[in-house]
């Protein structure tokens, strides 16, 4: 268990590390490349008004008439993703981490909070699969993969929840939040969470076309 | 600002016709045009019978019709209108009208010297061309694209050479069109063919043809060039070798390929209209290097110029030494020639006129709502209600402006010293 | 309000589909499919297919899937799934039936209206995924057989209705003639060399609907605009082949209209009341020529109607009393956010109106634009069907009626008022116009 867990936190973490940071660095370069020899006209409809004033909208909730359409939805939706981004930075045991590492050091949350959004991200993530389970245009259009990626994001998050309450079987987990951790790390380039990425190309360039070229809203 | 000559001067005036004085109140004047020399103003009106008439200089022509449209002076000046005496159109040229009669004739078109006249018609259904009065004696289901030689002894067009009922899309996909030359079709059918040209001794034909929905080729005399494209413009023939050149798109971009072979090495996002000068020793095109940015390519040099959204009127000096064109920008147009621009920019520029000796360059521009000439970038100083494009003296020395100004007709000399 | 739904006949067979597809193999569809993703599309698809977490809120913009009672075959990403991810990550095993079903939904299940764009959180334009495959089954040969006759009326005639240049016109000598017993000195100019507007119509109008060509010359005359018409092809400004996904014959319609203005070198365009043919010479077109935005101004019917008003060119004599509504045309409202402009014209113009909801950015599409009504007979009973959420909107209004300024918008909603027995009628504004307006000017 030792070996694995030196393992993890060892060759692993910087494995995964670099193949996210590589990942998203080599797709987001590849993609403006590309678009410049081959569609470069799109720069010349780029704007950043625009796409600023869209983002705004898509960024607050109910800004935009299908998430008023999907409150259920935007609810769970916004939280998970606040969850999902902000508990590995403002976790007490990882801001630790990143002291006992570089000495940096910032505001962490508090443990009954952290507690709760991780059990919420934990919930969201089967809220999304009983989604796509039970809503049939959903259904039909998933793959596979669709129903993974809320695991992927499920096992490091509970693994993580278990291992800190030090429940029966905490240092497995906690093996094991390390290690699923870095599966989801790794598989944000190569999969569809490469959206968090990819999301701010397309909304830019659809934005600009709508706002300025069309004068008409997106949201 | 546009620049003016602060000497100014107002040019003599040759010809003044008020042409308000030439009509009854109870006329409604529809259109005004002028000879290339100057010399000829017409008035077509309709009269308070419902009669539409024309008016040369004052004088009202003998014939009136039910309905006259289209006046348009030849090159060599003479008057010509497209007539409709209840019954048949005809062409009716400076008060003599032609004998042929047709259903319907339109798009009257000239030789360069104006000694030959051609109309596209209709009879019966079916089209042809008619050239100095003298119809095709085949004609055709369909017509487009018509061309005359640069002799204007012959005539050429697209024509469709069966009839076929709308629907049925596996007939036009056989190929239903081809060039007919002096009414005689090429012996091949094509799917689409568009732009026919002469060769500049009128021997030879060319187009733009389609082969099936997808490959685009250039044919000449009906025989297509071996290879295809992903589509192709207006095709030339090169003055002194009977080359022909096309714009072609290769590979999502676009370049010029000679007798079906590419022919420039460089590669744009637009090519088109390529134009070489009187000896062929120089082929110019109107080129987009880039998105959205255009240009001017000389023998596959691009002139560096500002970014300009559109270029239009290319035009060779006399002695094919020089070029000009219009290029536009947010709206603006302004003139460009010898690889730089004018950077004149008002609202309208038409396409450039040079002197004969080449060395000079006039337009016709709008600026602030008026109309007025631009000499080798001087603005004439007084503007006009209307103005037709400038002609140069054949000494080289003025410019005759043609102006309608407050009712009146005006021919102006204006020395060139005097921009 | 829930309208009643009938149901689908025989099975569609449309031999513009049906012919070519005979002839194709795995191997020739394969090559097709290679050649126009690996040559004619980029990075903007890649950034598409791996953005989409198949989230499904694209399916609420769709007017098909709510109509069709949610059926997820008609959900905008799920027409993607049967179409262009099939041909992207299936594409050894794609036989002559999937590229069948590739074309009835690429032609005939999606207006291209971009309603679902507005309803992905990442903004994916499924309206273009849809022309790709319209692109690749143009490049098959197999495309609905209505829509391909009008491209090659496009690609002889450079008008989408075989309309001869002559009869073109004759129709315009015609119009005048009778406007002239209204007005007298009334003038159609065609060919008039450096006037200040360029008015192009779409070839239903020479072929059908004529009156409109009249009623756009009186609004010219009372407005004192200095117009003209081209004699030459270039006249009509629509353009099918932007629809069936023949590009080149797209640019070249472009080309001809652009050129004819050029050449009579006018200051501006104004287009008669058409959505596509906008989205065509604004849009689509001229970018594939590589004109970043037209090289002359073109302006819409909506947005000269609004100058006029606001200028006080023409000004109104008495509004028109009906109760009106009004639908937004996809192409000049999500293509050009002329939403509030024709809402300031009705505001002159009519005394009752009542929006329908939702409504401009949010409308929905009349079920007939994108080319799908050019698809023919054959489809209208499965374009009414898919028409239901329109009909139901409509008829909430309680309108008499509808004001759209679209020839296809007009045409669709007209068949849907038919069809859904609706007691409404559907006009242009300029109907409206020159039914209100001072004719002392």
């Amino acid at each position: 268990m030792h070996q694995l867990y030196d393992l993890a936190t060892g060759p692993l973490l910087y494995l995964s590390l670099s193949l996210f940071a590589g990942g998203i660095l080599v797709q987001g370069i590849s993609l403006i490349r590309e678009t410049y020899t081959s569609e470069r006209f799109v720069f010349s409809f780029l704007s950043v008004k625009s796409a600023l004033l869209s983002m705004v909208h898509w960024g607050t909730p109910f800004g935009s008439t299908v998430m008023r359409k999907n409150i259920l939805l935007t609810v769970v939706g916004f939280l998970f993703h606040i969850g999902l981004l902000a508990l590995p930075f403002f976790l007490m045991a990882h801001v630790l981490l990143f002291y006992e590492a570089w000495g940096l050091s910032w505001p962490t949350v508090p443990g009954w909070a952290a507690d709760t959004a991780t059990l919420f991200v934990c919930i969201a993530c089967l809220f999304f699969v009983f989604r796509r389970l039970l809503v049939p245009d959903i259904r039909y259009i998933s793959t596979p993969m669709d129903y993974l990626i809320p695991v992927l994001i499920l096992v490091p998050f509970a693994s993580g929840f278990w291992a800190s309450h030090t429940l029966p079987g905490f240092r497995v987990c906690h093996v094991l939040h390390i290690l699923s951790a870095e599966v989801l790390l790794s598989a944000i380039p190569f999969t569809r969470l490469t959206h968090m990425l990819f999301g701010f190309f397309t909304r830019i360039y659809t934005s600009s076309e709508f706002g300025s070229t069309r004068f008409a809203k997106d949201w | 600002m546009l620049l003016t000559n602060p000497q100014k001067s107002s040019g003599t005036v040759e010809k003044k016709e008020t042409v308000d004085a030439w009509m009854t109140p109870s006329d409604h004047l529809e259109d005004i045009q002028v000879s290339p020399d100057g010399d000829n103003v017409a008035a077509m009106f309709v009269n308070k019978e419902g009669e539409t008439q024309l008016c040369v200089n004052g004088q009202r022509w003998e014939h009136g019709f039910e309905r006259l449209w289209y006046p348009r002076f030849s090159p060599d000046n003479r008057l010509t209108a497209l007539a409709w005496d209840g019954e048949a159109w005809t062409l009716i040229v400076d008060d003599q009208v032609w004998d042929s009669r047709f259903d319907y004739a339109w798009n009257t078109g000239f030789s360069q010297d104006g000694h030959h006249i051609m109309v596209v018609f209709q009879k019966d259904g079916t089209y042809g061309l008619c050239l100095d009065d003298q119809p095709w004696t085949t004609s055709f289901p369909g017509i487009g694209h018509a061309a005359i030689s640069p002799d204007g002894t012959r005539t050429a067009a697209a024509v469709q050479m069966e009839k076929i009922s709308e629907g049925d899309i596996f007939s036009f996909q056989q190929g239903v069109f081809s060039t007919a030359v002096d009414g005689e079709a090429w012996t091949k059918n094509f799917v689409n063919i568009w732009d026919p040209v002469f060769s500049h001794d009128g021997k030879k034909t060319a187009a733009a043809v389609r082969l099936n929905l997808y490959d685009y080729s250039v044919a000449v005399n009906g025989e297509a060039w071996r290879k295809c494209f992903e589509c192709v413009w207006k095709p030339r023939f090169q003055p002194d070798t009977d080359d022909v050149v096309a714009p072609v798109r290769k590979g999502q971009s676009w370049t010029l390929a000679k007798n079906g072979n590419l022919f420039w090495k460089n590669r744009f996002t637009q090519l088109w209209h390529p134009e070489f000068n009187h000896d062929g020793s120089k082929l110019a095109a109107v080129v987009a290097p880039a998105f959205g940015v255009w240009s001017v390519a000389v023998n596959d040099t691009v002139w560096k110029l500002d970014r300009f959204d559109a270029i239009t009127g290319l035009t060779y000096s006399p002695d094919g030494s020089r070029l000009a064109a219009v290029g536009m920008k947010k709206g603006r147009h302004t003139l460009i020639y010898d690889g730089k621009s004018c950077n004149r920019f008002c609202e309208r520029v038409w396409p450039p006129v040079f002197s004969p000796d080449s060395r000079h360059i006039a337009a016709r521009i709008e600026t602030n709502g008026r109309y007025t000439v631009i000499l080798d970038g001087r603005v004439w100083d007084r503007t006009y209600d209307k103005v037709w494009d400038p002609v140069f003296d054949d000494a080289n020395d003025a410019l005759v402006i043609r102006a309608f100004d407050k009712g009146q007709y005006l021919k102006i000399r204006a020395p060139l010293s005097h921009f | 309000m829930t309208l009643q739904q009938t149901t689908l006949h025989a099975p569609i067979i449309d031999e513009g589909i049906e012919k070519k597809l005979s002839g194709l193999t795995p191997e020739t569809i394969r090559t097709v499919i290679d050649d126009v993703l690996s040559s004619e599309t980029g990075p903007r698809l890649k950034a598409y297919l791996k953005t989409c977490v198949h989230c499904g809120l694209c399916s609420d913009g769709c007017h098909f899937f709510l109509s069709f009672d949610r059926n997820p075959r008609y959900s905008p990403v799920g027409k993607i799934k049967e179409t262009l991810a099939r041909f992207i990550h299936d594409k050894n095993r794609i036989t002559a039936d999937v590229i069948r079903q590739a074309a009835v939904i690429a032609y005939t299940e999606c207006n291209l209206c971009r309603r679902c764009v507005m309803y992905c959180p990442f903004g994916i334009d499924t309206a273009y995924m849809i022309g790709i495959v319209r692109r690749i089954c143009h490049r098959l040969g197999v495309t609905p057989l209505y829509i391909q006759d009008t491209a090659h009326s496009h690609s002889a005639f450079m008008n989408q209705m075989w309309v001869k240049e002559d009869e073109w016109i004759d129709t315009i000598h015609w119009q005048e003639e009778d406007a002239r017993e209204e007005i007298p000195d009334l003038r159609i100019p065609l060919e008039k060399e450096g006037a200040d507007v360029m008015y192009s119509v779409i070839a239903p109008e020479p072929r059908f609907q004529a009156d409109l060509i009249y009623k756009a010359a009186v609004l010219m005359k009372r407005a004192g605009i200095d117009w003209t018409l081209p004699a030459t092809p270039g006249w009509d400004n629509s353009d099918m082949a932007m629809f069936s996904g023949d590009n080149e014959i797209m640019g070249r319609i472009t080309r001809t209209h652009f050129e004819a203005a050029e050449r009579l070198n006018v200051k501006k365009i104004v287009m008669g009341e058409c959505g596509h043919a906008f989205r065509s010479v604004y849009d689509t077109g001229n970018r594939w020529l590589g004109w970043t935005f037209p090289p002359i101004p073109v302006v819409h019917a909506i947005e000269f109607y609004y100058d006029l008003l606001k200028t006080g060119r023409i000004r109104i004599r008495e509004k028109f009393k009906p109760r009106v509504t009004f639908h937004d045309p996809c192409n000049i409202v999500r293509g050009k956010g002329l939403h509030e402009k024709a809402r300031y014209i009705i505001a002159k113009t009519c005394e009752n109106f009542i929006e329908m909801t939702p409504n401009r950015e949010h409308n929905f599409c009349c079920g007939a634009g994108g080319g799908v009504i050019n698809c023919g007979p054959p489809y209208k009973s499965k374009r009414m069907q898919a028409s239901r959420v329109k009909a139901e909107q409509l008829k909430n209004t309680g309108a008499d009626v509808v004001i759209t300024p679209c020839h296809n918008c007009h045409s669709g909603i007209d068949d849907i008022l038919h069809h859904y027995k609706i007691p409404m009628s559907v006009t242009f504004m300029v109907d409206i116009l020159t039914t209100t307006m001072e004719t002392n000017p």
